[in-house]
This record gives structure tokens, sequence and C-alpha cells, in this order.
């Protein structure tokens, strides 16, 4: 299997003290992941900077419950992708409600495309970080893991739970709705 | 613009800015709460916080005035009787085990058992 872009971030050593309840350790582990964790999270609450850093200290805590059961079988960093995506996912469940209003956004922004003219890259980031937060969860994280995290299809797949096929099929879903909203806004971009 | 390229360029590092600090707060908090509740669960299994501590005292001097040799099967054979009754004991809010234990000492001390060791 290809490795991921931040399978070796960690030696297995430190994994084991953090594993065996040492704090320095643990602490090493949690400053040289955070960017990682933080990110992938920020893009899965579409940029939600709070939320993503409360659910990055979930995750964190749980690593270290759960770190004696790490089996060194795919990467620490695919480890904590999983743990992130499960806290994502029940945080989702549990907030539905509050976050049900969220893929709307997109009609509004259709009722009055920008006509763009001058353009820099600043304002296409913004318009895509947007444009992510519109996506539809399973759409926008198989995204997240295949093309930002540079994870391989198998890896996001095992990581949320799903069947390469369906994961293949929220990958070009995806990337065609964000075509689509971006254009909306008044932006061009090919797939 | 290739989309999957404009998707890359948006990963940017995230500064750790105290949130390393934030989580071992959190981590350190969490890890001593289980330690308190293994060490909790330990003396709940145990029961020993459950025990009548001042009645079992009572009716320990009493025996030891009375027959010293006599105490730790007294006591042993309290303890198992205290955990075989305890439910029911506990209706009671264990009226029986003080009255037992008073009972004890006034008896210990009107007998002329006692008496001996305080003439001497």
């Amino acid at each position: 299997m290809e490795q991921s872009l931040h399978s070796t971030r960690f030696d297995d050593e430190t994994i084991r003290r953090a594993a065996r309840g040492d704090h320095e350790a643990f602490r090493h582990l949690v400053e040289s992941n955070q960017s990682l964790v933080r990110g992938v999270l920020m893009r899965l609450t579409g940029f939600d900077g709070a939320r993503a850093d409360d659910l990055a200290q979930e995750v964190f805590l749980l690593a270290f419950r759960r770190l004696s059961t790490f089996r060194f079988e795919s990467s620490l960093s695919t480890w904590l992708y999983r743990m992130a995506y499960n806290v994502f996912i029940d945080d989702q469940r549990k907030n539905a409600a509050r976050f049900a209003g969220q893929n709307e956004v997109s009609e509004l922004v259709g009722l009055q495309p920008q006509i763009v003219r001058d353009y820099d890259q600043l304002d296409l980031q913004r318009a895509l970080e947007k444009a992510m937060a519109e996506l539809r969860v399973e759409e926008r994280t198989a995204l997240v893991f295949t093309i930002i995290e540079e994870l391989t299809h198998e890896e996001a797949a095992q990581i949320m739970g799903v069947a390469l096929g369906t994961l293949k099929t929220h990958v070009l879903r995806g990337k065609e709705q964000l075509k689509v909203i971006l254009q909306k806004s008044g932006w061009e971009v090919a797939l | 613009m290739k989309l999957d390229e404009l998707l890359k360029n948006s990963r940017k590092p995230i500064a750790d800015g105290g949130f390393t600090d934030q989580v071992m707060k959190r981590v350190l908090k969490s890890a001593s709460a289980a330690q308190g509740v293994r060490q909790k669960s330990f003396l709940e299994w145990l029961k020993l916080s459950d025990l009548p501590w001042f009645e079992i005292g009572l009716i320990a001097v009493a025996l030891f005035f009375a027959r010293p040799e006599l105490l730790y099967t007294f006591a042993t054979a309290g303890v198992r009787l205290y955990f075989t009754l305890s439910e029911s004991l506990s209706a009671f809010n264990y009226s029986v085990l003080e009255i037992v234990a008073l009972a004890l000492v006034v008896l210990v001390w009107a007998s002329d058992a006692v008496q001996p060791r305080f003439s001497r």
C-alpha cells in the first residue's frame, strides 16, 4: 500500500513510551501531529476553527486512552485520521439540527453570481473554503483525505468505513459539486 | 486552474499556539481522574467505608476486656456476619449492631470477669 504523506511523523519507540503513560512522550506526539489533526478537522468542519480545535482535543484525549491498543499495522497518522473522522461524525450526529442549514448557502450564493474580473489567489482560496463547507459531509471528507491529505483511496475508504467504489464516487461527485458551487460564485476551475 | 491543484494549495501548517499545553492539561486531569476512579472502585469493592466502625470498635473493646483471646475469633465472625446480614441490617440503620455493642459493653463492665483486671 502506498504510504501517506504523514506516515513517518513519529518513531515507534516514542509511541510505545506514550502508550505506557509517559506524558513527555505523549506531549511530543501531540506537538508533532497537532497540525495534521487540526488541519483535517478544520476542513471537515468547514473551517470552523473553534469547533475543529475542540474536536482535535477530543481526538488526542481519546488517543491517550487508546494508544495501548495501537497495533502498528497502519501508520500513526492514519490511526489519528480515523479517530478524527469518527469524532467529527459523532459530533455531526449529536448536533445534526445545528448544522442542518449549512448546505443551503450555495443556493443563496447562486442567486447573485459574482462576475470576477480581477481576482487574486487569496479570494479564490476563501471561495474554495466556503464551497468546501457547502459540500455533503461524505464528499467533503473524501476530498480532504484523498486530495488535500494525499492518502490513497484505499486508506481513505478504510478511515471512512466505506467500500472503495463508494469512496471514488464521493470523490467524483465532490469535485463536480465543488466546480458547480465555484462557478455559481464566478470562479472557473477545471476538473 | 485545476481543482486538485487548488485543493492541495489550500493545505497549510497550523501553528501550535498553546494547543499542546491545553491538550496536556486535559490529559493530566483525565489521567488523575481515572486513577481516582480506580482507587474509589477498589474501596467500594472492599466496602470498608460502609462498615460500622464505631460499633465494631465498641465490641472489640468489650471483648478485649472480657476475653482477649477470643477477640480474633469474634472479630472475624462479626465481619462475616456483617457481610452476610448487611442487606437486612441496613434496613434497621445498623441499630441492631449498636444495641448489641452497647449491651456487650454494659455486660462486660458489670461482669466479674472485668473486675480483677481493674483491681490489679
